[in-house]
């Protein structure tokens, strides 16, 4: 379409559209809006947002906020002055010590491992590769076709 | 504390501006009346300040507006991965469909042609309603368009143009120096075949 038949479609459609008259609003919408403000009012300070509590309890609340932020800042400071890096690392390897069975056995099946991929080839490792691949692929095609079916919604794209 | 009869005094003289914003954004009158709900809301909160407001019209329509595209956003998120390609193929290829005949005829009969207006743009895919409204109703620029709706400037252009189109073609409006003339002004009954 040139930009002549372009202009006076624009021009056509935005008459059309600004002749519509504002569309009624359902009767409900009034009656919802005013049961919900009322439940609201209804509602304790503490419950509602910050910015619509009592002016008092904002300022209390905020006193209370700024009093715990230095006092955790304080004990914070103090506990970093008291903290000896080489008796805590020393410490936390002794309460790990009963993981070092586990970490020799894991070492000796990863050896045993790379021992039998060199001794047979690379070929097992990309066939492996090869079917995790086709595994995830599968996944995420099973995966959408479910979500399509569950959640598809005609009406929006028709 | 805000004295209900007052607020009720000013939703009714806002509502329908409201809701006709959110409905012709969003293209469901639930989803229209959820939004709108929210506004009011909004606008409860803050009615200290709105109420002797001379602008409290563009307020709430920017309000209005935000919540329906910040809906639509979630909506569209939620669904881009597995649904774009579909949706972009019915926007290239489909047309809004119209109600069934027999719904089509009683609306021509009560001689409501802004209704049929009204329905077709509700029908038009969102792709195209959404700028479509923006631009007409909103007033907002082809490029604002774009920035807001996070899409490029031709596809906010080729979305209007074909939002348009669809528009004229189910109205049977003519443009000048073609064939014959019918739509809106030019026909008694627009749509009758």
């Amino acid at each position: 379409m040139d930009n002549d038949k372009e202009k006076q479609l624009e021009e056509l459609i935005h008459r059309e559209l600004r002749n519509l008259p504002e569309v009624a609003a359902p009767p409900t919408l009034l009656h919802r809006v005013m049961l919900a403000v009322h439940e609201n009012a209804r509602r304790p300070w503490w419950v509602r947002s910050w910015v619509n509590w009592p002016l008092g309890m904002q300022m209390i609340s905020l006193a209370v906020l700024l009093a715990s932020a230095g006092l955790v800042s304080y004990f914070l400071g103090a506990a970093w002055d008291g903290f000896n890096v080489t008796s805590m690392s020393s410490r936390v390897v002794e309460s790990f010590a009963w993981l070092k069975p586990i970490w020799e056995i894991v070492s000796a099946l990863v050896g045993a491992a790379a021992v039998m991929l060199r001794v047979t080839g690379q070929q097992f490792l990309l066939i492996g590769a090869a079917i995790v691949v086709l595994a995830y692929v599968t996944c995420v095609a099973l995966g959408t076709v479910c979500v399509r079916m569950a959640f598809y919604r005609p009406e929006r794209f028709k | 504390m805000i004295e209900s009869q007052q607020f009720e005094a000013f939703m009714k003289a806002y509502q329908n501006m409201v809701f006709s914003t959110a409905v012709r954004l969003l293209g469901n009158p639930a989803e229209a009346e959820d939004v709108s709900q929210e506004v009011f809301l909004k606008a409860y909160e803050r009615y200290e300040e709105l109420k002797d407001s001379q602008t409290v019209g563009g307020w709430l329509k920017t309000v209005t507006r935000n919540l329906c595209l910040n809906h639509l956003s979630r909506y569209r998120a939620r669904w881009r991965f597995f649904s774009e390609m579909f949706s972009e193929r019915d926007d290239d290829e489909s047309t809004p469909e119209w109600a069934a005949p027999d719904t089509h005829e009683q609306t021509v009969a009560a001689g409501d042609h802004r209704q049929l207006l009204e329905t077709a743009l509700n029908k038009l895919p969102e792709t195209q309603r959404v700028p479509l409204v923006l631009y007409h109703f909103e007033e907002m620029s082809y490029e604002e368009i774009a920035a807001k709706l996070r899409v490029s400037l031709s596809k906010v252009k080729t979305d209007i143009h074909r939002g348009r189109e669809a528009l004229r073609r189910k109205l049977k409006l003519k443009l000048a120096g073609e064939e014959e003339w019918g739509g809106l002004q030019g026909a008694e009954n627009p749509c009758a075949t």
